[in-house]
């Protein structure tokens, strides 16, 4: 059901993702099915024709990610998608793409897992979203929406944040936001990008210039260490300029909960419970996961604020919490694995034990 | 103020559709709102459920445990959610098709997953409000049982004003005009006799 | 004076570094011929793929995608569909396109890519040393078949021309060799065909190349030469499994 007023629309996330992939210039889709996010498919399917762009049902994860590749080393805006088992199958391509400085987006909605797990919303993914995924030494920008809104909005950034850093860019989101509809805002300024630089390395035929090589191949004394050294300085770069999260009632809070995606809707209904006890409570929610938003926890630390760390897995992010924190104050956690997702209240109940 | 209610039935009663039917009314009336169904194996067949939330506020966590109301279409429904509202909620039921005869089928009643559902049911909770209207049975008389979901849907926006009746007419419209005319007019009859049930019986 | 056999400009000016009597060289030189012939080298991207041919970065003189073990059919679909004014051109052997990377070759060629496929069949894996491919003989001794490929254990050699033939999707195919200046010649007109299907948008088309390896079959040049008119062509027999180029429209 796609209604427009005053520009808003109620949307399932996986339609608003591909909406934020159709603004921003995607040009072309690759996938496969797997449950839950058939709908982007499907949307995608019928969407970006309509723009003129490309869609192909991939014979497998591993070729939708290499068509993929290819698409984007001709310097077209390219995105694929998939849930957990499928986006293991892609690592492979994912380490390629990385090592080759392709700039793409991919999208994970997370079921749970190990092995086929089921299709229940997870965030189970974490350490694969954060820490590389495939092979070799490397890391891919991983963001994560709390909303509908943020579903579209982030998708829209990816590719931007992609394009300026030549990296692979993960959203990492779950069944839950995937399917779960609210209104999103078109928003009319779609210009983002105006600072973007030229693809100057894309294979376009070498007319007029020396051919060009895209690869991930370094076998001459030196080069790959050279090469991985300025992968890690990009990753510096990065972990610089992009962090972000988003607070929640934190001014004056001495106990902060720290949730990203579905985790921290969860957790923003805790936020509220406590409110009508007379609880100070804040909330921060990471929104890149690499880069992590290390320095905002840090601060917090410093003025003594402790932690409860939320996820729907058993302890992923809270490892980067307790680096950012490193040792200044609590970081307490709790999370339940695949497939389970807890309620306000029983967080409420956790948060109360350790005040 | 957060208005979170759980819409269930049989899978064909058009329990999805009234739900976002919902959602869309509040996102007309400038709420916040998700909506969110219950997804995987149990779609095809069986019960089908979906989350509601109206809210000023930004809304937090889309699943709810205990919801302020719920709108029961069929009897599993209603043993699954009655005892789940919340105390001084809203609990609207079809009683065409629910809660005239409680009796759990024996192959139900030891399983672990009723077993919390059935300890806390009673067909009339004092603490929260039951609205009982046929919904099927009115919806049989206006010429198709396919728009009890309307019916029931009418029924208790007239009862919680959770929306506004306008915004509420105009998201009937917008997901019922694209199909045909026919389909919109007899879901326009069924919400005018669902709201007209409470009205008359207030 | 006017030369009479000059480096085509495909290629760079830069000596080959595979093994003395391996066939590869040869059929860059045939590849980059018919780029030259129909004058595409300003919009050729070529693959190079996982194994002994991943070094055509430094050979050929167009723009190149190095590509995962056995993915170029998948990498050539993303790249024609983005970009259908560029001339895509795979370059594969037989352990990337004919084990690794079966799914991706026969969805490519089910689907028509209009794509040209290189496919380098020498019996064996070349860069890794001379283990087991799909395409190797049987009772042919490898490092992974030290008594011989058997039929048993190790299945068939994977007849790829004739199986590609059978997909409607697949446009030309056509198994050459290079093994003697007949074969070559023949080789050469069959991989500038696969470049007409493709400049023509008539869709897939793949070109099976025999090749030798001398090293890994621990023979000499002249000997793998041999080996190839006796015993490969007889599993593998030359000639053209489908031609629908002159019906597609």
């Amino acid at each position: 059901m796609t209604n427009d007023f005053n520009n808003k629309r109620l949307m399932i996330g996986n339609d608003a993702l591909c909406e934020g992939a159709v603004q921003a210039g995607c040009q072309c889709y690759f996938g496969y099915p797997i449950t839950p996010q058939n709908e982007v498919p499907a949307y995608m399917s019928w969407r970006i024709p309509q723009v003129g762009g490309i869609f192909l049902q991939a014979e497998s994860e591993l070729a939708a990610i290499n068509m993929v590749f290819g698409a984007a080393a001709v310097g077209a805006r390219a995105m694929t998608s998939s849930s957990s088992p499928g986006i293991s199958l892609k690592q492979e391509g994912i380490s390629y793409l990385a090592g080759a400085e392709l700039p793409c987006v991919i999208v994970n909605i997370m079921r749970g897992g190990p092995g086929l797990g089921n299709i229940a919303g997870s965030q189970g993914d974490y350490f694969q979203a954060t820490r590389g995924g495939g092979h070799g030494d490397y890391r891919t920008i991983c963001l994560a929406p709390g909303s509908v809104q943020e579903m579209m909005d982030l998708t829209r950034e990816a590719f931007d944040l992609a394009d300026r850093y030549r990296i692979p860019t993960l959203i990492l989101s779950d069944g839950i936001l995937g399917q779960m509809m609210e209104p999103v805002i078109f928003s009319n300024d779609l210009n983002l990008f105006d600072d973007l630089p030229e693809k100057d390395w894309a294979l376009t035929g070498a007319k007029g210039r020396p051919p060009r090589v895209i690869k991930s191949l370094y076998m001459g004394e030196g080069e790959l260490e050279e090469r991985n050294w300025r992968l890690h300085d990009k990753h510096k770069r990065i972990e610089m300029e992009i962090p972000r999260c988003e607070y929640l009632n934190t001014e004056d809070a001495e106990f902060c909960l720290i949730a990203f995606g579905t985790a921290a809707r969860v957790a923003r209904s805790v936020v509220y419970l406590a409110e009508k006890e007379g609880i100070n409570l804040g909330l921060l929610r990471p929104i890149t996961l690499y880069p992590f938003p290390k320095r905002p926890i840090k601060e917090l630390a410093r003025k003594g604020v402790r932690f409860l760390v939320i996820e729907m897995n058993l302890g992923q992010m809270l490892e980067d919490c307790q680096l950012a924190v490193n040792g200044v104050t609590d970081v307490f956690f709790y999370g339940r694995p695949g497939g389970g997702i807890f309620n306000p209240e029983e967080i409420l109940k956790v948060v109360k034990s350790y005040l | 103020m957060i208005q979170d209610l759980i819409i269930a039935g049989f899978g064909g009663q058009g329990i999805m559709s009234i739900g976002k039917i919902l959602a869309l009314a509040g996102m007309l009336d400038d709420k916040n709102v998700t909506w969110f169904p219950s997804y995987g194996a149990e779609m095809r067949g069986g019960t089908a459920n979906c989350t509601v939330i109206v809210s000023d506020r930004a809304i937090g966590s889309p699943i709810v445990a205990r919801p302020w109301a719920a709108i029961v279409m069929n009897q599993p429904s209603l043993e699954k959610f009655a005892p789940l509202v919340k105390e001084g909620g809203v609990l609207l039921i079809n009683s065409s098709l629910a809660g005239n005869k409680i009796e759990t089928p024996m192959n139900l009643r030891f399983t672990k997953e009723n077993e919390n559902t059935q300890r806390g049911f009673t067909d009339e909770r004092k603490d929260i409000e039951t609205i009982r209207i046929p919904a099927t049975e009115m919806a049989d008389k206006l010429g198709s049982v396919k728009v009890a979901n309307i019916i029931a849907l009418a029924a208790f926006c007239a009862k919680t004003e959770i929306v506004s009746i306008g915004s509420l007419e105009k998201a009937m419209e917008r997901s019922f005009s694209s199909k045909d005319a026919a389909l919109l007019r007899i879901n326009r009859l069924a919400a005018y006799s669902g709201r007209e049930h409470i009205l008359v019986n207030k | 004076m006017r030369p009479v056999f000059v480096r085509p400009n495909a290629l760079k000016n830069v000596p080959f570094r595979f093994c003395p009597g391996c066939h590869h060289g040869i059929i860059h030189r045939l590849v980059a011929e018919a780029i030259d012939h129909f004058g595409i080298l300003d919009r050729t991207i070529g693959i190079a793929p996982v194994g002994c041919a991943v070094f055509a970065y430094d050979y050929f003189s167009c723009d190149i995608l190095e590509v995962a073990h056995g993915r170029p059919p998948a990498a050539c679909t993303g790249i024609k569909r983005a970009r259908p004014d560029l001339i895509v051109f795979s370059y594969q052997g037989d352990g990337d396109l004919a084990s690794i990377g079966t799914a991706e070759i026969i969805h490519a060629a089910n689907r028509g890519e209009n794509i040209t496929v290189i496919f380098v069949n020498n019996a064996n894996y070349g860069m890794t040393g001379g283990q087991m491919a799909p395409t190797t003989l049987l009772g042919q001794k490898t490092k992974t078949t030290p008594k011989g490929r058997s039929a048993s254990s190790d299945g068939y050699p994977l007849k790829v021309c004739e199986m590609l033939a059978t997909l409607e999707g697949t446009t030309y195919i056509e198994r050459v060799a290079v093994n003697n200046p007949g074969h070559t010649k023949e080789a050469g007109r069959a991989i500038k065909k696969a470049f007409k299907v493709q400049l023509e948008n008539k869709g897939f088309s793949l070109i099976e190349a025999l090749a030798s390896c001398p090293t890994n079959w621990e023979m000499s040049p002249a000997q793998a030469n041999m080996w190839i008119e006796e015993k490969m062509l007889k599993v593998f027999p030359l000639g053209i499994y489908k031609d629908t180029s002159e019906t597609k429209i």
